[in-house]
């Protein structure tokens, strides 16, 4: 087998578009692996791992390393240089007419002092940089990078808090500011309701959620995965209800987290009872009546505090409801499960969302079902790496286990719709329960190759003589791109069984496992 | 951030454009950045570097350097013999100055070793330039830059005790500056040319022409420059690598004062007919005024404000008005350009000379609006010399309206580089230059288009950063 | 790309602002920015406490600014519709401190009336010695009839800053100078307490003006011929400061100066200061 591999000096792409690259050189033939990519130290260390040898660490430089056959290689280079050697942008040629292209967020301000909001996604080891520049030129930001250090982290938020500016992130995926959709966020109407979330697929679910149920949004504020540590202590998150509170356009606030830090938990509910606005809390995993006091109300579910949100915004007291399936649905499942072969057992789970991931993870352990995951919590056991069950398992494909070198899978849904197919042909799988998340940032088609694969993984189940349990949810709403209503008929037509929500389709699950399947593997 | 909701959304992209294009299509306004990694994609050094912008430290620093700047008035005093004007040469040590950072005989390019012999010959402490290149070899005269003198040079810039120098006085902060006679084109001692017809020009120039010069200088009783560079400024020239008017605009008032001297008419129309005769007379004199104008911001501590820019033909070295007399060193960028025919690029000496001051002050490339014939070196458009002193505008840290420039509407020609927004944006300093041959001696073989390289700027913001953190805490 | 020449020192660009063009002129443009009232100048003319002077020849009404255009301060750049001024650099005007009266004012005073006079409003004068009179007043009624003169003063006269406004700018500079403490500080604090309420009967921007000076920011003429005046500074700088004052449109340089000589008298005249 050949190598070879080539320096390109002082050249910038972004991650996508070197993926792309990347790609299109890997496809070529006689290549075996292919690589393009910065030749930061973290890259050069995941080409190593990858088995394509060990290069020098020039961060400033792009790197084509390609594996394969003599022809190959030589190919295979030729054909990235001339993908990297595109014709550069000349100079303008009309007078003073087309504008000189912005290379840094001074550049942005100085062009228009309008701009009142950085979004950063470059690379974590310039994010943090980037964001602090954003804080002094008076923008707030919303830092979508991750692995960004805690240091780096509480500085900015503490330069951010003296200013009376905020910082979303880092690691924020979603918000929605002024009506606009900001990162990974559906379309979701104006309203009274405004939120402040540490999960970005938590801001999705519960925003989407109370549009549905025909209220609106104000302001989704996103803090990041980490603002509720110890370390940062919530900063963006008190910010976030502050502003919330003096924001006339807000009524009802909601705020999502997985489980902070206790001390941190005890401060924003303190900041919370204080806010002259009704506040619903939820921390995922978090006994919602140790959250409810005067003026806070605790949530048990996303789909849960989305709902209380929207009937206090209405003006009315909250009445507890408690989740219930319909006796005809639990017939269906009972009908299907007894159509299924005795291997069959066991449920695979797969989401896009880490929080949906989450939340069924709780949903099923409180029912006392133990389920192993990548991402565990709720005392369950660790998934060993990327391996298919044993058992009752559930997938976080958006961990970066997964992730490493890929786009995410709400951008593109491949690895998921693969990964279907092969829990499915485990013959021991009876349900499977999946998401699909809609939205600006998300995979424009989430359908084709998701209802190929049900398909397919139906004929292969059916000719080996089983049946096979689809339950779903959808996050999203009529407004987003994708439309969530088609979406859904779509897989219903699929014989998919679509919940109304996460909560929902985890408890469908549970109902599935627990009173037609007989219980825990 | 409650100000916020109350104010159209307009977001600025870094990084993904995926995320530009959902905003938009969600009908958003957003801007999408071309961003690259700042600093030479040292992250620890990006970091420092967004600290440094907004510091008012910095800013108020910079406004002081950058008000001096603006406020400068340099005139023409006086000409001078070196050893008169700069007291390092006056004492009798044999010392030589020369363009660029401090560089040590055994590295200098071929073009500065040349120059340097010449000068020594010229001064009688050599008779043959085999033994005058064993002296400086063996540390007998001493070299230093031009800049830490309060002089400039161009190409090789060299300057020696017997040479005449035209000295320019800052009107409002009071400092002088310093620069030797243009002595033509072709085979002169700034390329490295050392025969004994070129000392002998040394010669005529520091007695005869010098003599009669200095006669026209005090006549004209303390002239201001900055008038007459905005009008060649008008009438095509950028004042680096096109001083036709400016050349000729000097010569008008200096010969108005030579006829009225009452001096031998011989030596007078000796000295006319030099001045006539070469097209980049008064470059010197605009590297002393812009030299005179940029000492005059140095020294703020504090100020990110770029107040000298040279070059050695192996180094590129630039300062910071906030630190010192520090020099901060890279090799030089290539030149991208034209070469006269029969030359090519592997006959080039690497970039030479303090002329670079120009644009350091604002001229030169940085004026290429006013210039639009340079742009022909690199095959560009009249537009694209619009264009790049228009880019320029993104690195400084404002314009002087004392040099206009017609075809952008009038506008001041970008002035006042701030090496903090150099590392930010990745926008580097353009200079219009001239290329010397490698070989001493045998002269100009091309011009063009070259940048200031991004690590001198990178060197001095950390400087600026470690300067600043041991005065306080970052603001 | 603007750049901006000179800011007034209560132009605060460290933190981000939003605002709108709130009027046009040939040459000003007046921006309402978080209740105050900034104000674009053309560079020949005079700073003021909230002003952002251009380049001299940038006449800010030929920039084709229409009211209602958002503005946006922010990292010391100025987004003004679709142009952004760049005040970086720009350099800031403090009103520097007066030092106490000299011998000859009563000639300076005298000097000054005579040229500045005759481009009055007829009635300035008058609204002049009557606010100055009745700031000295004590006793009953006194507070009362303070009130009554300054509400016949506030927005009386022609201009768009009316006359009665200047001339009571013009008390105003001299009251809240350096060289008029204490006593003038105490007649200030006397007359504004009497002007706020009446505040609402004149226009916005005379208003604004008004409220400045108020706060103690006066506009850089008049606070600099006062200065000129005061401390007995040579004849040519009294005069160019004079001119530059009278310059300011119309007669509004003019009315203040009758202000600024009625206040300078009744504070530093023994034998004008007169008491019923």
């Amino acid at each position: 087998m050949n190598s070879a591999s080539r320096y390109y000096a002082n050249r910038y792409q972004d991650s996508v578009a070197l993926m792309k690259l990347s790609a299109q050189v890997m496809a070529m033939p006689g290549v075996e692996l292919a690589a393009v990519v910065m030749a930061s130290a973290g890259n050069i260390d995941t080409l190593a791992a990858a088995g394509l040898g060990r290069f020098e660490v020039r961060p400033n430089d792009i790197i084509v390393v390609v594996k394969g056959s003599e022809a190959g290689c030589a190919a295979a280079l030729e054909r990235a240089d001339a993908l990297l050697t595109a014709p550069a942008e000349s100079a303008p040629q009309e007078e003073g007419s087309v504008p000189l292209p912005i290379t840094s967020l001074h550049g942005a301000v100085r062009r228009d002092p309008g701009h009142n909001l950085a979004l950063v996604s470059v690379p974590g080891d310039y994010a943090a940089a980037e964001a602090m520049k954003a804080l002094r030129l008076g923008m707030d930001v919303m830092l979508f990078s991750d692995n960004v250090p805690p240091a780096a982290e509480l500085t900015l938020k503490h330069y951010a808090r003296r200013h009376d500016l905020l910082v979303m992130g880092p690691d924020c995926g979603t918000a929605i500011i002024n009506g606009i959709p900001l990162g990974f966020a559906n379309v979701v109407r104006r309203g009274p309701i405004g939120a402040v979330g540490a999960s970005g697929t938590g801001l999705q679910e519960v925003t989407s959620r109370i549009h549905r149920l025909g209220s609106g949004i104000s302001q989704a504020i996103g803090t990041g995965g980490h603002d509720l540590s110890a370390e940062i202590g919530g900063i963006s998150m008190l910010q976030g209800l502050q502003a919330l509170t003096d924001d006339p356009a807000t009524r009802v606030i909601v705020l999502v987290s997985k489980p902070p830090a206790p001390a941190v938990a005890e401060v924003v509910l303190a900041a919370a009872e204080a806010c002259s606005k009704p506040v619903v809390v939820i921390f995922l995993g978090v006994d919602p009546r140790s959250l409810t006091r005067q003026g806070v109300h605790g949530a048990s579910t996303l789909a849960e505090a989305a709902d209380l949100a929207v009937t206090l915004a209405q003006g009315e007291m909250p009445a507890a409801a408690p989740p219930s399936i319909p006796v005809e649905l639990l017939h269906r499942f009972g009908a299907l499960c007894r159509s299924m072969a005795p291997t069959q057992r066991h449920l695979r789970a797969l989401f896009c969302g880490g929080t949906f991931c989450f939340e069924a993870q709780l949903l099923h352990a409180a029912a006392g079902i133990a389920v192993a995951s990548n991402v565990s919590t709720a005392g369950n056991p660790q998934l060993e790496q990327a391996r298919i069950g044993p058992g009752h398992s559930m997938v976080d494909l958006g961990d970066d286990l997964f992730t490493r070198g890929r786009p995410h899978p709400m951008i593109d849904p491949v690895l998921r719709d693969s990964r279907l197919l092969q829990e499915a042909d485990d013959p021991t799988t009876a349900v499977i329960l999946f998401d699909v998340v809609l939205g600006h940032g998300a995979a424009a088609d989430p359908l084709t190759g998701l209802l190929g694969a049900i398909e397919q993984a139906r004929s292969r189940a059916l000719a080996a003589g089983r049946r096979l349990l689809f339950i779903a949810h959808v996050c999203g709403t009529d407004q987003d791109p994708q439309n969530r209503s088609a979406v859904v008929a779509a897989l219903r037509a699929a014989e998919v069984f679509v919940a109304d929500s996460s909560a929902e389709a985890a408890l469908w699950s549970v109902a599935v496992l627990r009173d037609c399947l007989g219980g825990a593997a | 951030m409650k100000s916020l909701f109350q104010q159209p959304l307009k977001v600025a992209n870094v990084g993904l454009p995926a995320f530009a294009e959902n905003i938009a299509a969600a009908g958003g306004a957003v801007t999408q950045l071309r961003w690259a990694p700042p600093a030479g994609a040292d992250a620890d050094l990006g970091w420092r570097l967004a600290m440094l912008i907004g510091d008012p430290r910095v800013e108020q620093a910079n406004r002081t350097a950058y008000a001096r700047y603006l406020a400068a008035r340099p005139r023409l005093v006086d000409l001078q013999l070196a050893r008169d004007a700069i007291a390092a040469l006056g004492g009798g040590e044999r010392r030589i100055l020369h363009a660029g950072p401090p560089i040590d005989w055994a590295r200098m390019c071929g073009p500065q070793q040349g120059a340097i012999a010449g000068a020594m010959l010229y001064e009688g402490w050599a008779d043959s330039l085999e033994a005058a290149a064993r002296m400086a070899a063996a540390g007998e005269v001493a070299l230093e830059p031009c800049h830490d003198h309060g002089a400039v040079g161009p190409m090789a810039g060299v300057i020696s005790p017997s040479m005449p120098l035209w000295v320019v006085e800052d009107d409002d902060h009071g400092n002088r500056a310093y620069c030797n006679l243009n002595e033509g084109l072709g085979k002169v001692l700034r390329f490295g040319a050392n025969t004994p017809e070129v000392i002998a020009r040394l010669r005529w120039l520091g007695t005869d022409f010098f003599t009669t010069l200095r006669r026209a200088v005090r006549a004209l009783n303390g002239g201001e420059l900055k008038p007459l560079m905005a009008q060649a400024l008008q009438m095509g020239d950028e004042l680096h690598n096109r001083n036709l008017a400016a050349s000729g605009l000097l010569f008008k008032r200096l010969a108005l004062a030579l006829l009225d001297s009452g001096l031998d008419s011989g030596a007078i129309w000796r000295a006319l007919g030099f001045i006539a005769g070469n097209d980049h007379f008064f470059l010197n004199l605009s590297m002393a005024a812009c030299k005179v104008m940029l000492d005059a911001a140095h020294g703020v501590p504090g100020s990110s404000l770029v107040t000298a820019m040279a070059r050695n033909g192996v180094n590129f070295g630039i300062r910071l008005s906030g630190t010192g007399t520090q020099w901060f060193e890279a090799p030089a960028n290539p030149v991208q350009g034209l070469y006269f025919s029969g030359y090519g690029v592997e006959d080039a000496a690497a970039d030479l000379g303090d002329s670079a001051i120009t644009e350091t002050a604002g001229l030169g490339g940085f004026a290429m609006a006013a210039a639009p014939a340079i742009v022909q070196f690199v095959g560009g458009t009249a537009a694209d010399a619009s264009a790049n002193s228009r880019r320029m505008l993104e690195i400084t840290l404002g314009s002087n309206p004392a040099f206009s420039l017609p075809p952008l509407d009038f506008a001041g020609t970008p002035a006042g580089i701030d090496a903090r927004l150099v590392v930010d944006s990745g926008i580097l300093p353009i200079i219009n230059t001239g290329i010397a041959h490698r070989q001493a001696g045998v002269g100009q073989i091309g011009a063009g288009i070259t940048t200031a390289p991004l690590a001198c700027f990178n060197e001095a913001i950390a400087a600026l950063c470690q300067m600043l953190d041991r005065n306080g805490e970052t603001a | 790309m603007l750049p901006a020449l000179c800011i007034g020192h209560r132009v605060e660009l460290a933190r981000p602002q939003a605002g709108c063009v709130h009027s046009c002129f040939e040459g000003a443009v007046n921006l309402l920015i978080e209740g105050n009232l900034w104000s674009l100048l053309d560079g020949a003319r005079s700073d003021l406490p909230f002003g952002i002077r251009l380049a001299t020849g940038t006449a800010p009404g030929r920039l084709e600014l229409r009211v209602g255009q958002p503005v946006q301060a922010k990292a010391g750049y100025l987004g003004v519709g679709p142009l952004t001024i760049d005040c970086r650099m720009a350099m800031r005007w403090w009103p520097r401190g007066w030092s106490a009266p000299t011998a000859g004012l009563a000639a300076r005073l005298d000097r000054v009336e005579r040229i500045a006079a005759p481009r009055a409003w007829r009635d300035s004068a008058e609204m002049a010695v009557a606010v100055t009179e009745a700031l000295l007043r004590r006793g009953p009624g006194a507070a009362a009839m303070l009130s009554g003169t300054v509400g016949r003063v506030v927005g009386r006269g022609p201009g768009l800053t009316p006359a009665g406004d200047d001339v009571l700018v013009g008390i105003l500079t001299v009251l809240g100078s350096t060289a008029a403490r204490p006593m003038g500080a105490s007649l200030r604090a006397r007359l504004v307490a009497a002007l706020r309420p009446w505040l609402g009967t004149t226009g916005d921007i005379s208003r604004q003006l008004l409220q400045q000076v108020m706060q103690g920011s006066p506009g850089r003429a008049l606070h600099e011929l006062g200065q000129a005046v005061v401390e007995g500074m040579d004849e040519a700088a009294m005069q160019s400061a004079l001119e530059r004052l009278l310059d300011s449109g119309g007669s509004s340089g003019a009315d203040g100066c009758i202000g600024l000589i009625a206040a300078c008298r009744r504070l530093w005249l023994p034998a004008e200061r007169a008491i019923a």
